[in-house]
């Protein structure tokens, strides 16, 4: 699976080479566990990409969600020999290590965050993005900053993430109508806050 | 639109746009990473010559900051035209050379400076 079919499944064009993609990443999935390590750069490649706009829908800073993704499927590669995929696909399951992960960031973060205000210490951001790229981050900090931490794991995981409602479920510990009522509601809220910003935008 | 778990048209403007703004923040990411010179190679190499410089700057410093232990030896016999002179021997920082260094005779009256040279006591 190339990454240009991995984005265009996350353009959501081609949602019948979701079971061609989950097929792709079993067969690569059992190659690595068989000792194959040629296929192992092959693997992360493809699930990659679509892992990264994962993070970033839960809310990750983008500075740090890189960084997330690699641990993410540093701790997969540690702990394959722990996938069962009768219990979930591979996406699924990297899902679930990806949220956790982003759950403890979060909490790392609130905890630095009252510390530093605390000191009064001023934490400039390292990143030096690209021009265009910062109005990106400032749309998806203000459509994610209407999200419930809930409705962006299911966001993340669901629209972003393209897992089905039983397997969100599965991940978020939550029921199939849990996972598309909070889906409706976030897309309630993110066009509303859309529609927002384009009628302020409009002279 | 369709999408990989969409519901039609409505209330999509709202996810399209977060959808949007998402793979413009990853693509600008991953540019950075491609451009980014590669990570392994870089970070040994880096390690090698920080590992290198220390070892040379302990080697330097050994040499000049810390000063060589010099041995200081007691004459007991020196004659310098057949006198006995007190002095010591200071064996210094540049090999193969050691210091003479005479040493005043204080506790001598006087009169012992006329000793004649060459002359007995």
């Amino acid at each position: 699976m190339s990454r240009r079919t991995t984005l265009t499944l996350l353009a959501g064009e081609a949602t019948a080479g979701r079971e061609d993609l989950d097929n792709d990443l079993s067969s690569l999935v059992g190659a690595v566990r068989n000792g194959d390590e040629s296929t192992t750069e092959r693997l992360y490649a493809t699930v990659r990409p679509r892992l990264l706009r994962t993070a970033l829908a839960l809310g990750v800073d983008p500075d740090d969600a890189a960084d997330l993704v690699q641990e993410t499927l540093w701790s997969a590669h540690r702990n394959l020999h722990r996938f069962d995929p009768r219990q979930a696909s591979f996406e699924g399951w990297l899902g679930l290590i990806l949220v956790r992960r982003a759950r403890n960031r979060w909490r790392g973060l609130v905890r630095k965050k009252r510390l530093l205000e605390k000191l009064h210490v001023f934490s400039p951001r390292s990143a030096d993005p690209e021009a265009g790229a910062v109005d990106a981050r400032l749309t998806l900090e203000r459509l994610l900053g209407v999200l419930t931490r809930r409705q962006r794991e299911v966001v993340a995981l669901y629209e972003i993430g393209g897992l089905g409602a039983g397997e969100v479920a599965r991940v978020l510990g939550i029921s199939s109508a849990g996972v598309r009522s909070l889906a409706r509601d976030a897309r309630r809220r993110l066009t509303e806050e859309a529609s927002r910003e384009t009628r302020e935008a409009l002279p | 639109m369709s999408t990989l778990n969409g519901t039609g048209n409505e209330d999509r403007h709202g996810i399209d746009g977060l959808r949007s703004a998402i793979e413009d923040v990853a693509a600008d990411i991953e540019a950075r990473q491609e451009n980014a010179p590669a990570r392994g190679p870089r970070w040994g190499l880096r390690v090698a010559v920080g590992v290198a410089a220390v070892l040379i700057a302990l080697l330097i410093g050994s040499w000049w900051i810390v000063p060589p232990r010099s041995s200081e030896v007691e004459v007991l016999v020196l004659k310098i035209h057949g006198r006995d002179v007190r002095a010591r021997i200071v064996d210094d920082t540049a090999p193969e050379t050691i210091i003479v260094i005479p040493q005043p005779e204080a506790a001598r009256p006087p009169a012992a400076a006329s000793i004649p040279i060459g002359g007995a006591r």
